[in-house]
């Protein structure tokens, strides 16, 4: 319990220096952003009120402070764009990204660690060459150039499938399905591939333990085997790289919702970067690295659920 | 009859140099509820002589001869046939209770499993039958420890976790990979009385692999010395530390340090200079000639025959009689 209250302590420090880079990078961009929002030939006084109104006439140390109080109180101000309040904006894009995400991570480990095992299983013969040769491939081709041409190839060549968009599940369930099955899977490709290469290595050496031999001495079957003894334990180290990848998973969200014309927060941030819109792009940052440090934190727990020895004893152990 | 029966077991491994002989011709029988002690230094082939009867010796090696089990072939056997045997006709424990139980899984369900697979029993009827098993082999607290995983137990614990997985569905045989090498000395001891009891109790048959001879004088009703991947000498155990008949059991018997025994205290610890030979084929020689004192050209020429000396004890040595004793030993410094 003191481990985990000092793993999340940890974590909070960490977004806190996340939160001064953020605020300081922006501010350490070239440009004002009150000509930004008001155009080269602003006003003087407009200017001024500009920046009154946003309190860039203040040193910069109280604007963080004033900055972190905003936040603490989940404000993260308007988008000059739109005028929209930023936390809104986000909350609007946020459950399309994550629900790719998680369909492309699901996607991902499911191919991911199945071909990785066959890989290990079949090592040196046919079967394992051809996985460990599409994983290369999945790994090599870059996600536009693979959605373009799974576009090419399912909505217009075989049109199965539709070319882009998005469409809410309480509008058209059926729609909204149909919409992710490209775009999930060229966003999991790669990270099965990743997934795939990790899972053969591990599941290798896991053939070659003691405790393996001992399992195939009990008699049980070369399935047993496999499933219950090297997969288990092989599975941490799969854990880890879920863990690692997840965070490049949204940041891959970014081109794949880009090509697919999805409004998920991937393409939030580039309209946000395109237009300028200095909140929205601080608010975009700053949720992307929350997501990060939550991310690391998660994965950090969930290797005491696989594995035990990580676990916080509590006594009876010898 | 035989309980096991293993004739002419040649193992190999092939290697960029050519195959490596691990095991060369090794030809030995089990009878039931007899305790058979394999006995050589590392490398002389004796944990792949006895791996390669259940199939576990790993992929690349080369087997042939023959190794019939209640009269049935392990070698070549399918892995369905060797599935049904492994685990409950014939079981294994290992060098090393460290890496040998699974650490993801909780040592309870490591035993049950056995018991599943080979009994067809539910979750709870194996639960209760390993917490008897774990009691029987001396783990205080079985039903506290059934839900422990291996790293929270001590070496010694999760040895007997392995003779329970391994006596768990009764075998008729028990082979033990140096089972307490990995242990202490004072832990040693209860293992082997334990495994001692289990015999008596069960009237299974042990095949224990050692370089210690002291576990063998401790335990065994016979002994199989192994060098460089042959059979050298085998005897019972007796006869063996009375009268060994080859030099190489002799100097092995040399090596070892004794208290007091009248000698003289100031006497060096005797040695077998050299190592093991790694073969790639079988020498038309005796395979210990190369470090031999009383070698003579004879032995470096000719393959000497295996001959019993007397009822139950035979050797594969040209000088069976000749002493070496310590005046050798100081010869050879």
């Amino acid at each position: 319990m003191v481990r985990l209250l000092a793993r999340v302590g940890n974590a909070l420090f960490t977004l806190l220096i996340a939160i001064a880079v953020v605020f300081l990078g922006v501010r350490a961009l070239p440009g004002d952003p009150a000509v930004a929002l008001l155009g080269e030939e602003g006003d003087p006084t407009a200017l001024e009120t500009v920046r009154e109104q946003y309190g860039l006439d203040q040193p910069v140390i109280v604007q963080f402070v004033k900055y972190l109080q905003q936040i603490v109180t989940g404000n993260l101000g308007e988008s000059v764009r739109t005028g929209l309040p930023v936390t809104d904006v986000i909350a609007g894009a946020i459950p399309v990204t994550l629900e790719l995400t998680a369909v492309s991570m699901l996607v991902a480990i499911t191919i991911g660690v199945t071909a990785g095992v066959i890989a290990a299983l079949h090592r040196g013969r046919l079967a394992g060459w051809l996985v460990s040769v599409a994983a290369l491939i999945g790994l090599s081709v870059p996600a536009f150039w693979l959605g373009l041409m799974a576009i090419l190839l399912f909505a217009i060549t075989i049109p199965i499938l539709p070319a882009s968009g998005f469409v809410p599940i309480d509008i058209d369930p059926v729609a909204h399905v149909a919409h992710l099955v490209m775009p999930s899977l060229v966003l999991g490709s790669a990270f099965a591939a990743v997934i795939m290469r990790q899972t053969r290595a591990a599941m290798l050496e896991a053939l070659t333990t003691d405790y393996v031999r001992t399992a195939t001495a009990k008699g049980l079957s070369r399935r047993q085997v496999v499933v219950k003894h090297a997969l288990r334990n092989s599975l941490i180290v799969v854990v880890t790289i879920v863990g690692l990848q997840l965070g490049a998973l949204i940041a891959g969200a970014v081109v794949t919702e880009q090509v697919f014309v999805i409004p998920g927060f991937g393409k939030l941030m580039i309209d946000a970067v395109a237009t300028r819109d200095y909140p929205l792009i601080q608010g975009v940052v700053l949720i992307t690295a929350t997501a990060y440090i939550v991310i690391n934190l998660l994965t950090d727990l969930l290797y005491t659920v696989v594995d035990p020895r990580v676990r916080v004893t509590t006594g009876g152990a010898a | 009859m035989k309980l096991l029966d293993v004739r002419d077991l040649t193992v190999s491994f092939p290697t960029k140099k050519g195959p490596v002989l691990a095991v060369d011709g090794l030809t030995y029988h089990v009878e039931p509820g007899e305790i058979i002690s394999l006995v050589g230094e590392s490398g002389c082939g004796k944990s792949v002589g006895i791996l390669s009867l259940l199939g576990l010796q790993g992929p690349s090696a080369r087997l042939s001869g023959s190794a019939l089990f209640d009269g049935r072939e392990l070698l070549h056997a399918s892995e369905k046939h060797l599935s049904t045997i492994r685990g409950k006709q014939v079981a294994c424990v290992f060098q090393d209770p460290m890496s040998s139980l699974n650490p993801v899984l909780t040592v309870g369900k490591q035993v049950a499993e056995v018991l599943r697979r080979h009994r067809g029993l539910s979750a709870a009827q194996a639960k209760k039958q390993v917490i008897n098993l774990l009691e029987r082999v001396g783990i205080p607290a079985p039903a506290q420890r059934y839900a422990n995983y291996p790293h929270e137990m001590s070496g010694g614990m999760r040895q007997r976790v392995m003779i329970a997985m391994a006596v768990a569905c009764e075998p008729r045989l028990l082979i033990a990979d140096e089972p307490t090498t990995a242990l202490d000395v004072t832990i040693q001891a209860g293992i082997l009385e334990l495994l001692k009891e289990l015999r008596d109790e069960t009237g299974m048959a042990v095949l224990l692999v050692t370089h210690d001879l002291g576990v063998v004088a401790d335990i065994a009703d016979r002994v199989i010395v192994m060098y460089a991947g042959r059979k050298v000498e085998e005897a019972e155990v007796r006869a063996l530390f009375a009268d060994p008949r080859h030099q190489y059991t002799r100097r092995l018997l040399d090596a070892i340090p004794r208290r007091g025994g009248g000698g003289d205290p100031g006497r060096r610890l005797s040695g077998i200079p050299g190592t093991v030979p790694t073969l790639h084929e079988s020498p038309a020689a005796c395979s210990f000639a190369g470090r031999c004192v009383v070698a003579s050209e004879q032995c470096h020429t000719a393959k000497p025959p295996f001959t019993e000396s007397a009822p139950g004890q035979a050797a594969a040595c040209w000088h069976p009689g000749a002493q070496t004793g310590h005046a050798a030993t100081g010869a050879l410094k």
